[in-house]
């Protein structure tokens, strides 16, 4: 596949562990447990990989670029907060309203880091913290209300291949396209690969930043719509895993923390592999602490499987 | 002289200051078209500054550049490149994450009709372009493990695909064994042959007076010769960079080494690059490595110096049998390596010279495992006196110095206690003549001492002028070792062609 040739082809093959790891669960939890196969449980996966799909692509795309973002659970909330206060008055305009809001706090972000020059973390920290009081302000408790109506329209089918589904492979297919054919994709590897080398070559940083961490925010928002939708409701703490969770399935998908290096359907694959171990665990009702620190684990060792793949491919 | 043809480029009275410091004072000099013209100077000598002002990365404080007669003053490297004029970095803006081909058409990549990148073509461009320069050099080799020389050609292939009318290219032979310079120097006179002019940056002199039509040197920011092909020597290019002549760069070297005895002995040492190989070197001796680029001369500076040890075979060193199993015990058993990425490898270069000097250095003169600062204060002060370290002081930013001071204290660290066998890889790297011959005479100040020391470059006049031996790689092996007397830089490169090389010579003697 000519179309395939230089970096692009080296991005992929960083997410084949994850693609192991995804089928070999797959496999596991299909022979141990009966339920896995059912349309219900393969729908409720579908559900479950679509917010967290979503979150971790924007993540990934901000990795990419050699920056992180530590906002992205707590923009979710944020938009199922939105969702629940706003959508009994302005119907479905409360879903850009939602879009809205998580593109202006990723835009927030961007301008802190590029013109107040805070270190990225730092400052996705400080927004999260910021976003986090806003969301509390505007919904203090798990509550307000989301239309049936969302849930028809959006999960409505309630079979494995609806809406959702379809959803995130196109969005995912996109970022795809663009991150890997597109001048601008080249130039946001560009700036995760080496900054000055990348500014010596013309790229605008600052336009990098304000884009990855735009559409990082927007991503974590329209989780949130489809989170609250699902849940009918809007729910303050329930973005505060999914941060670590994208940056996890990120990391397990080959996209290097240095920035630079890895590709979206590599991350894809490990949102799935990860809701499947999620999925696993719950068939076999394993207590839900206990999956917490299996989670923060698999993210060590992801973490520590790649770094040495990647130091042994610069020493000589 | 009548009739002189329009210049290309022009410049007059041009001026530049960064705060207190003035950089350039009043340069004027024009670029015939077809011309090469050698731009010599010691680093720091305003070099940087005026290639940075030609290549739009900033203005000029004061005078006229003229580009075929319109006024040149470029906004940006982009304007600069829509103007005909390009510039190769020797600080080369290598992306390590996309590949040799990814990083020649960056920012300018070919597209289909739906307006994505057409990656096929861009890497059968790229093939085809590299073929058309001569560089052996496979495209979708990734940024990052690119050696410097294959950096380099990226790099000049990546100006050259915009087909400039003024190519500038700042030191892209420092980097290159002398088969790669050849190819770089023949591709001047062919773009040269093709109309274009060039502006060339060298330390190299042989390179300035073999490829250079017209000769232009910079001391202290000031023009200090301007001459044509034919009008100037080697002599006259030292006097105008350094304000004297250079009757004696390299210390004299004692006649016989025979009674010295074996201070370090390497008996059918494997490491990954190296094929089983053997030397020894007395105390007191300069050994040379030499060879092309990526013969094995970075694996086996790095296993000596512990970074990446021997896989097996035999080190002794003073007749004791040593494992040179980590730098930690390379430095304890009393080796000293000077390596050549000194901006990854030796200097923490935000730190104070001081502090970069003190680094490991004065570990054993700690007291309860701290540093007494005056004792650092003493050190460093004495160390700058004794390498010339050119410096505001002890306290300034090694970013600051320029590439020959920096290397001078990187020097002063490895040299804060004598070694017993000093590791040199290419230590003049990028270093201007007057810091060279310091170091030289460094070199030979150490081996008066005793001190046994092992020298790989890439520098063939270096390894003439300095080593009593020289052995020369081919493919991680020895290919053939020569003594002193018998040193030239025709034996050299037979040998470092390799056996093939050997045979193609004979056949045309």
């Amino acid at each position: 596949m000519p179309w395939l040739k230089g970096s692009i082809r080296f991005n992929l093959a960083l997410g084949l562990p994850a693609l192991v790891l995804a089928l070999l669960v797959a496999l596991v939890v299909g022979f141990a447990s009966e339920d896995f196969l059912r349309p219900g449980n393969l729908g409720n996966l579908v559900n479950r990989i679509v917010p967290l799909g979503l979150v971790a692509l924007g993540e990934a795309i901000v990795l990419f670029a050699g920056r992180i973002d530590l906002s992205v659970g707590s923009v979710m909330s944020l938009g199922t907060a939105i969702m629940a206060t706003a959508s009994a008055g302005l119907g479905w305009l409360a879903i850009p309203l939602a879009l809205a809001a998580g593109l202006s706090c990723g835009l927030a972000t961007a301008a802190g880091v590029v013109f107040l020059r805070v270190n990225p973390l730092i400052m996705t920290l400080a927004t999260s913290a910021i976003v986090k009081g806003l969301t509390l302000l505007l919904l203090p408790s798990p509550g307000g209300e989301v239309d049936y109506l969302f849930y028809e329209a959006f999960f409505g089918m309630d079979e494995p291949l609806g809406l959702p589904l379809y959803l995130i492979l196109a969005v995912f297919l996109l970022a795809f396209v663009v991150l890997g054919w597109s001048r601008f994709g080249r130039s946001l590897y560009a700036v995760g690969s080496d900054e000055r080398s990348a500014y010596a070559n013309g790229v605008p940083i600052a336009r990098v930043d304000f884009v990855v961490f735009g559409l990082s925010g927007l991503l974590a928002a329209a989780a949130g719509v489809i989170m609250s939708i699902r849940i009918l409701s809007g729910d303050p703490p329930v973005g505060d895993p999914y941060t670590l969770d994208a940056i996890a399935a990120a990391v397990l998908g080959g996209v290097a923390l240095q920035g630079g290096r890895g590709n979206v359907l590599g991350v894809l694959v490990a949102v799935v592999a990860l809701v499947l171990i999620s999925n696993a665990f719950n068939l076999m009702e394993i207590n839900t602490n206990v999956q917490a620190i299996a989670k923060g684990l698999i993210f060590v060792l992801a973490l520590v499987f790649f770094m040495r793949g990647k130091a042994g491919a610069v020493a000589p | 002289m009548t009739a002189s043809p329009t210049p290309l480029l022009s410049l007059t009275g041009v001026s530049k200051s960064f705060g207190a410091n003035r950089v350039l004072k009043d340069v004027s000099f024009s670029v015939l078209p077809s011309e090469v013209l050698c731009l010599v100077g010691e680093n720091g000598a305003g070099k940087s500054t005026l290639m940075n002002i030609l290549a739009g990365t900033f203005g000029p404080d004061g005078g006229t550049i003229l580009l075929a007669d319109a006024p040149y003053a470029p906004a940006s490297p982009k304007a600069a490149r829509a103007r005909g004029v390009a510039l190769a970095l020797q600080e080369t803006s290598i992306l390590p994450d996309l590949t040799a081909a990814e990083n020649v058409f960056f920012g300018s990549e070919p597209r289909n009709r739906l307006g994505l990148i057409d990656q096929a073509r861009l890497h059968r461009e790229a093939a085809a372009l590299f073929a058309g320069l001569g560089f052996s050099l496979r495209p979708e080799v990734l940024g990052g493990e690119l050696s410097a020389a294959e950096r380099q050609m990226v790099e000049i292939a990546k100006a050259l695909r915009l087909e400039p009318r003024l190519l500038i290219l700042d030191e892209p032979t420092a980097s290159l064994s002398s088969h790669e310079a050849g190819l770089v120097l023949a591709l001047m006179r062919r773009l040269t042959a093709e109309g274009r002019s060039v502006i060339f940056i060298s330390h190299r002199l042989d390179e300035v007076i073999a490829a250079g039509d017209r000769a232009v040197v910079l001391k202290d920011g000031v023009l200090t010769l301007d001459a044509p092909r034919g009008a100037f020597g080697r002599d006259d290019l030292v006097r105008a960079m350094v304000g004297r002549t250079l009757t004696d760069v390299f210390p004299p070297r004692p006649a016989d080494l025979a009674d010295r005895p074996v201070r370090f002995v390497v008996e059918a040492a494997v490491a990954r690059g190296l094929a089983p190989i053997s030397f020894s070197v007395r105390a007191g001796e300069v050994l040379g490595f030499a060879g092309l680029e990526g013969q094995g001369q970075r694996p086996l500076a790095r296993a000596l110096s512990g970074i990446a040890p021997f896989k097996a075979g035999r080190v002794v060193l003073e007749d004791k049998a040593v494992a040179l199993a980590s730098p930690a015990a390379a430095i304890a058993a009393g080796i000293a390596t000077i390596p050549d990425d000194r901006k990854h490898e030796g200097l923490a270069l935000d730190l104070p010279i001081k502090m970069n000097m003190s680094l490991f250095a004065l570990s054993r003169q700690t007291r309860w495992g701290l540093l007494p600062l005056a004792r650092e204060k003493q050190f460093a002060e004495a160390a700058r006196e004794r390498f010339a370290i050119r410096s505001t002081g002890i306290d300034q930013a090694v970013r600051q110095l320029s590439g020959g001071n920096q290397q001078k204290v990187v020097f002063a660290r490895w040299l804060a206690e004598t070694p017993k066998l000093l590791v040199l890889y290419e230590p003049t790297k990028g270093v201007d003549v007057g810091a060279k011959t310091e170091i030289y005479r460094l070199i030979g100040e150490l081996t008066e001492e005793g001190v046994a020391v092992i020298l790989i470059s890439a520098d063939m006049l270096e390894l003439i002028g300095l080593c009593d031996r020289i052995s020369v790689l081919y493919e991680g092996a020895i290919q053939g070792t020569l003594e002193r007397p018998a040193f030239s830089e025709e034996e050299i490169m037979r040998l470092a062609a390799g056996p093939e090389g050997e045979g193609a010579l004979h056949a045309v003697a």
